[in-house]
C-alpha cells in the first residue's frame, strides 16, 4: 500500500513545462492588401509589355506574417511598436529574444528561378492565380528557364512537376484552396494560428509584422521581391541552362524585425497579451492587430 | 603469492609525471597590465626579410605609458588542481581592426606533420614534454567578469527582460572559427589568434584573457608570447599567425643567443635538440631550411627528422628532441 502511494505522488504530477503551443488570431484590414497595381499587356505578343495602373484589394497582395511571442514591447525605437530588445552587444541593433514564433505563409520556391524570393505559401489557389497575380498584379510576367513568359496554368504544372519530380498539385505547396491562410471578416483578413513550442509566460506580449511585397508601378523589375528572403538561402540549383538559388526566408526575422521592415509594411499594435493559469492552461485567444502602415514621411 | 604480489608493486605507478607541480616563479593568476597595440609602422621596422623580429627589444620594452609589446612569460600550476588558473591584460581599441594573439609553446614542427606535406617534407619528430596550451579570448572589460590576478572570468552575462525570463549573452569579440565552421580554440599548443573590430570605441578598454587550458609535463609551465597588433589579423606586416610570427615563445628560448640559436648549436649533442635553434630552422623560408638540415643530418643519432619515403631516413627514427 505504501509503494502504490508513493507510486501516485510520484505520477501526481503531470509533465507541465512551460514549452508548448499558444493560439492567437491575427487580424490585417483590408487596407493591408489594397495596392495600387499594375497589370503588363503584350497585345501583339512581341516581348513588349503596356503597363496599367489601376487599385486593388486582394489577398494575394499579402505577404507573409510574422507574429511572434514576446517579453515586452518597445513604442520608442522605432516608428512603430517593436518587441523590447536586449542589450547591443554585437554592434547590430539589440535582439528580442522571441518566446517563439510562427508566420502565417511561408516564403517558397514555385518551381522558376523568376519567383525565386517572391512567392508566399497560402495566398495562390491555382496555377492560374499565381499567374495572374504577377501578370496582372505586379507587372511582371513569369518567366522560364529559357526567357519565354509562361502563359498557361498546364505549362507551369508540368514545369514544377519536373522541377520537384512531383506527380500531383497537392505535393505544392504555395497552391491549393484549402491552404489560404486568411479568410475575410468584414473590413478585415482574419486567421487562426498557432505559434508551436513557444515558452509560456503568462503576461506575454503577442506582436507581429507583415512583409509587403514591393509594388512600385513605375519600375515593375523588382515587384513581388520580400525584405525577408535570403537570396543566398535555400537549394542551390546548377542544371543545364539553370544556376541559381531558391532563396529561403532569413533566419532572424522575429530576433531582429527592424532590419527587415521596410515602408508599406503591416505591423501590429503591441497590445495583445497572453495569459496562462498555473499549469499553462492559455486563459484566452489573443487578437493580433496588424493596423499601423509604416509609411515614409510625406 | 609472494612473486604475485610483487608483479602488482611492480606495475603500480604514481603518475606522478602528469600532475602539474606549482612554480612559485610561475604564478597560476597574472594580471600582465596594460599593452600597447603594436602598430603597423613598428611591425614593418622589425621585419627582417620574412622574419618578424618579435623577440626585439625595441617591441618587448614598455612604452613611456608603460604599456608592453610583446609579452614573454609563463604560466604555472595552483596549489589547488581545482582553481583555474591564466592571464589578463588589457589594451585600448584603435577604432580600426586589432589583432590579438597568443603562442604557447611549443609544437611548431608539428605543423610539418600534416599528411598532406608528407612528400614534402621530414616528418619531424614531434616532442610532447614542453608543450602547453592556452584559450584566447577577449572582450570589452566592462563585460568581464573576472578579477585581474584574483580570478578567472568570461564575457557571459544575463539579460532579463520585461517578462522576466533570463537570457544568456556572450560579450566576447573574440571569435576564433574552426574546422566545423563553428567557434573553437586551437589544439595543443597551436597558436590562436582572433580579429577585433573596435571601431566606434577608440580609447575604450578591452580585457584580453589567457586561459590555461593545459600545462606542459616537463616543468609544469606553459610559457608563451602574445602581443596586440594593428590591423586585422589577415592583413599583418609578417604575413602570417602561424607558430612563426611570436617566436622563440619556448621556454629558455627568449635568452638563447643568435650564436646559440645557429645550426652548430643545434647539431651539438652536448647541448641537445633546443627548441629554439629547431624553430628558428622551421620558421626559416617555410621549413626549406629544416628540410635542408635534415638532409645534412639524417645520419645524426639524435637526429629530429624521420624517414618520409622520399627524404632519407635518419639512423635513429625514435629520436627525441627537446631539453
Amino acid at each position: 500500500m505504501f509503494t502504490l502511494i508513493v507510486g501516485l505522488v510520484a505520477c501526481a504530477n503531470p509533465e507541465i513545462i512551460n514549452d508548448g503551443d499558444v493560439q492567437v488570431r491575427v487580424v490585417i484590414p483590408k487596407e493591408a492588401a489594397t495596392r495600387e497595381v499594375v497589370a503588363a499587356t503584350d497585345e501583339d505578343g512581341d516581348g513588349q509589355y503596356t503597363y496599367e495602373a489601376r487599385t486593388l484589394t486582394d489577398l494575394r497582395l499579402l505577404g507573409p506574417v510574422y507574429v511572434g511571442a514576446f517579453g515586452g514591447m518597445d513604442d520608442v525605437s522605432f516608428p512603430y511598436v517593436h518587441p523590447a530588445m536586449g542589450p547591443v552587444v554585437s554592434g547590430t541593433v539589440g535582439d528580442t529574444y522571441p518566446y517563439g514564433g510562427e508566420s502565417l505563409g511561408r516564403l517558397d520556391f514555385a518551381c522558376y528561378e523568376f519567383l525565386a524570393c517572391k512567392v508566399t505559401t497560402g495566398r495562390f489557389t491555382d496555377y492560374a492565380s499565381l499567374l495572374d497575380h504577377f501578370r496582372n498584379n505586379l507587372g511582371t510576367p513569369v518567366i522560364d528557364s529559357y526567357g519565354a513568359e509562361v502563359v498557361s496554368e498546364e505549362n507551369m504544372r508540368a514545369a514544377c512537376y519536373e522541377y520537384f519530380a512531383a506527380t500531383s498539385d497537392e505535393e505544392m505547396a504555395f497552391i491549393g484552396e484549402d491552404n489560404l491562410s486568411f479568410e475575410e471578416e468584414g473590413d478585415n483578413f482574419v486567421a487562426d494560428m498557432v505559434l508551436h513550442h513557444t515558452n509560456r509566460v503568462s503576461g506575454m506580449s503577442i506582436w507581429g509584422f507583415m512583409d509587403a511585397p514591393e509594388l512600385a508601378t513605375d519600375g515593375v523589375s523588382s515587384n513581388g521581391a520580400y525584405t525577408t528572403c535570403n537570396p543566398s538561402s535555400g537549394r542551390s540549383v546548377d542544371d543545364y541552362n539553370s544556376e541559381f538559388q531558391e532563396g529561403g526566408s532569413s533566419f532572424d526575422i522575429l530576433n531582429s524585425p527592424s532590419t527587415y521592415i521596410q515602408y508599406e509594411d503591416w505591423v501590429s499594435d503591441g497590445l495583445a497579451v497572453v495569459e496562462f493559469d498555473d499549469e499553462y492552461n492559455q486563459l484566452e485567444v489573443p487578437e493580433v492587430n496588424l493596423n499601423f502602415h509604416h509609411q515614409a514621411a510625406e | 603469492m609472494l612473486v604475485l604480489l610483487s608483479l602488482f608493486a611492480g606495475c603500480d605507478r604514481e603518475g606522478q609525471l602528469y600532475a602539474a607541480q606549482p612554480n612559485p616563479d610561475y604564478p597560476f593568476l597574472q594580471d600582465l597590465g596594460e599593452f600597447r597595440v603594436i602598430s603597423a609602422a613598428d611591425q614593418e621596422a622589425n621585419l627582417v626579410g620574412t622574419e618578424f623580429l618579435s623577440y626585439a627589444d625595441a617591441l618587448q620594452e614598455p612604452d613611456d605609458q608603460g604599456r608592453r609589446g610583446v609579452h614573454y612569460g609563463g604560466l604555472g600550476a595552483p596549489e589547488d588542481p581545482s582553481y583555474y588558473g591564466g592571464a589578463t591584460f588589457s589594451f585600448e581599441g584603435t577604432g580600426g581592426s586589432v589583432c590579438l594573439v597568443v603562442d604557447p609553446e611549443v609544437v611548431f614542427w608539428n605543423q610539418s606533420q600534416d599528411s598532406t606535406a608528407t612528400t614534402s617534407d621530414y616528418l619531424y619528430v614531434d616532442a610532447t614534454a614542453p608543450d602547453g596550451d592556452l584559450d584566447l579570448d577577449a572582450g570589452l572589460t566592462a563585460y568581464y567578469t573576472g578579477s585581474p590576478g584574483v580570478e578567472m572570468g568570461d564575457f557571459a552575462s544575463a539579460y532579463t527582460d520585461a517578462g522576466g525570463v533570463d537570457h544568456s549573452l556572450d560579450g566576447s569579440a573574440c571569435t576564433q572559427i574552426g574546422s566545423q565552421n563553428t567557434p573553437a580554440h586551437a589544439g595543443r599548443s597551436t597558436v590562436e589568434f582572433c580579429t577585433i573590430d573596435t571601431s566606434g570605441r577608440a580609447g575604450v578598454s578591452y580585457t584580453a584573457v589567457l586561459d590555461t587550458f593545459m600545462l606542459p609535463i616537463d616543468d609544469s609551465v606553459v610559457h608563451f608570447a602574445t602581443a596586440v597588433f594593428e590591423g586585422s589579423c589577415a592583413n599583418l606586416a609578417a604575413g602570417t599567425t602561424n607558430e612563426c610570427l611570436l617566436s622563440r615563445e619556448a621556454g629558455g628560448a627568449l635568452d638563447l643567443t643568435d650564436e646559440e640559436v645557429s645550426e652548430d648549436y643545434c647539431e651539438d649533442p652536448d647541448n641537445q635538440w633546443n627548441v629554439g635553434c629547431l624553430e628558428l630552422a622551421f620558421c626559416d623560408t617555410k621549413t626549406k631550411k629544416l628540410n635542408a638540415y635534415c638532409e645534412d643530418h639524417f645520419d645524426d643519432e639524435n637526429a629530429p627528422c624521420t624517414d618520409n619515403g622520399v627524404h632519407p631516413p635518419a639512423d635513429d627514427e625514435e629520436a627525441d628532441i627537446g631539453p
